[in-house]
């Protein structure tokens, strides 16, 4: 007993259901049918304790979860969220347990199973046909893309990591502008001569674009490796899945590559003031 | 386009021009006059602010002159577009007070940032001419050397080797001795000399280092914006 209020999410299913397909769950889902028995997410914050070493060790023991004494039986595997510090799973009567101010038909997710086979839109049409219009009915993909959809545009940090990725894009155009255009000034005298022996502005042109797009696949590469290893870092931390996949990748790349090559089209305004009389002054 | 006699490299006729305008304009060339033919070598010596280096930015294409006429390398230059300025100059082997070479670049590499212009010619080729263009300067065995591993003389004359690896047929030096020791600026000017006579191009160099003057076979005097013969 820590006497400390932790937030957790608190699903309350049917033991018999089997929509959830969460490692581990299948396997310990039958001892929800315990009286006040509770399955507890190992992947949880470890603020709340060496919960499964004490399962494994002495089997079922007490918590108090939103004021009830409740018996934790087991555990499953499923990862936080940015909501909550961690999950239990427990029966649904249960859970009216746990809150007796929700009821069975104040429900704020339905999942509706169906048969092998089944048209999925079919099935959505049909029923969005029998609800009101207030109720989403979403596939899976949709579910997903409506929750990222809630944490990027609706929620503050959302917004704090798009203002992030802004702020690292203007900073790093700043940067990249001042090592070429610093770069370019070293070597004005260079470019003059080369300018007075019969280059064109093209040629010039190409060479800074150049150089902003070495720089933007020499930044990337150890900077992906970089991020690959901090994504770990941070997902052993805050015990958030973090996932550094091929979209994010592209679209990282893309982003730099279009922040150097405006970089590079900024400081070919400084070659302008390679003047090739300058060279026989 | 007015074409001059072919033997005329430079034909420059009351030449002038000035900076400024209305009560700040100041005069630098009054009714400059001049002419250089192939396989001349032609010195042309004054005091600083006499407007050599002015005169040579305008003989080398590298701005349009105001009033007068003038023809570089069979090309009217009056009014000219920067494509034909632009054509003029990579006919000019250009040497400069300075080395200007680029430092992240080898001997060899400087010498063939002047071919690179020209895109008929491929690697393999480009290569060799520098390679026997660092030859006649004696840095032959130099080629894979930084400009950082050369010294002050080595890198003039890689810098000739620049200017005339494409077989200009007008070479214009900027006081290509100034930066050099006596004896390794005589080196220079013997080559830029031989250079002249043996490929039959001309060239025009600015200098007030007279010791170099036995070299020239013409020397012609500027002050105050006015050539003397």
């Amino acid at each position: 007993m820590t006497g400390v209020n932790r937030t957790a999410l608190v699903l309350g299913i049917d033991p018999r259901s089997t929509v959830y397909n969460l490692p581990g769950l299948r396997e310990v889902q039958e001892k929800l049918h315990m009286h006040d028995a509770v399955l507890f997410d190992e992947y949880s914050r470890p603020e709340f304790g060496p919960v499964k070493d004490m399962v494994e060790k002495n089997g079922v023991f007490s918590a108090e979860i939103g004021g009830k004494q409740l018996d934790v039986v087991d555990t499953f595997r499923m990862g936080i969220t940015f909501s909550a510090d961690g999950n239990i799973i427990v029966k649904d009567t249960t859970f009216f347990k746990i809150f007796p101010n929700k009821s069975a038909d104040g429900i704020d997710v339905g999942i509706v199973s169906l048969q092998k086979g089944a048209d999925i839109e079919t099935a959505k049409n049909k029923i969005r046909s029998l609800l009101p219009e207030n109720i989403l009915v979403l596939n899976r993909e949709e579910y997903i893309e409506e929750e990222k959809a809630y944490w990027n545009d609706i929620t503050p940090i959302g917004y704090i990591f798009n203002f992030g990725v802004i702020m690292g894009l203007i900073v790093g155009f700043v940067i990249v502008y001042q090592v070429l255009f610093n770069d370019i000034n070293n070597h004005l005298h260079e470019y003059a001569t080369l300018k007075a022996i019969g280059y064109d502005d093209y040629y010039f042109t190409k060479v800074v674009i150049s150089a902003s797009i070495i720089l933007a696949v020499g930044g990337y590469i150890p900077g992906f490796l970089i991020c690959a290893v901090l994504y770990k870092i941070v997902e052993s931390s805050i015990f958030i899945e973090m996932d550094l996949n091929f979209i994010k990748a592209i679209t990282t790349f893309v982003l730099i590559s279009s922040m150097c090559f405006l970089s590079g089209l900024l400081a070919i305004r400084k070659l302008k003031s390679a003047n090739p009389v300058d060279v026989f002054q | 386009m007015i074409m001059s006699d072919n033997h005329h490299l430079i034909h420059a006729h009351d030449l002038t021009y000035h900076y400024g305008s209305g009560e700040l304009e100041q005069s630098v060339l009054k009714g400059v006059s001049l002419e250089v033919k192939s396989g001349e070598f032609v010195i042309l010596a004054g005091p600083s602010g006499s407007g050599k280096s002015t005169l040579l930015s305008l003989i080398g294409a590298l701005r349009g002159h105001q009033r007068g006429e003038l023809r570089i390398l069979d090309r009217d230059l009056n009014n000219a577009s920067n494509e034909t300025m632009r054509a003029v100059r990579q006919n000019i082997g250009y040497v400069f007070q300075q080395h200007n070479l680029l430092n992240f670049l080898t001997a060899s590499e400087n010498v063939q940032m002047t071919l690179e212009m020209f895109s008929d010619l491929s690697g393999a080729e480009r290569n060799k001419m520098a390679a026997d263009s660092l030859t006649q300067v004696g840095l032959g065995d130099r080629g894979a050397s930084y400009p950082s591993q050369l010294s002050v003389g080595q890198k003039q004359r890689v810098a000739i080797a620049r200017s005339l690896v494409h077989q200009p047929r007008l070479i214009l030096a900027d006081e290509p001795t100034a930066s050099l020791d006596s004896k390794t600026g005589i080196q220079v000017v013997e080559l830029l000399h031989g250079m002249v006579k043996n490929l039959g191009c001309g060239a025009l160099v600015v200098t007030h280092d007279n010791r170099i003057f036995d070299y020239a076979d013409r020397i012609l005097h500027i002050e105050d914006g006015v050539v003397y013969s």
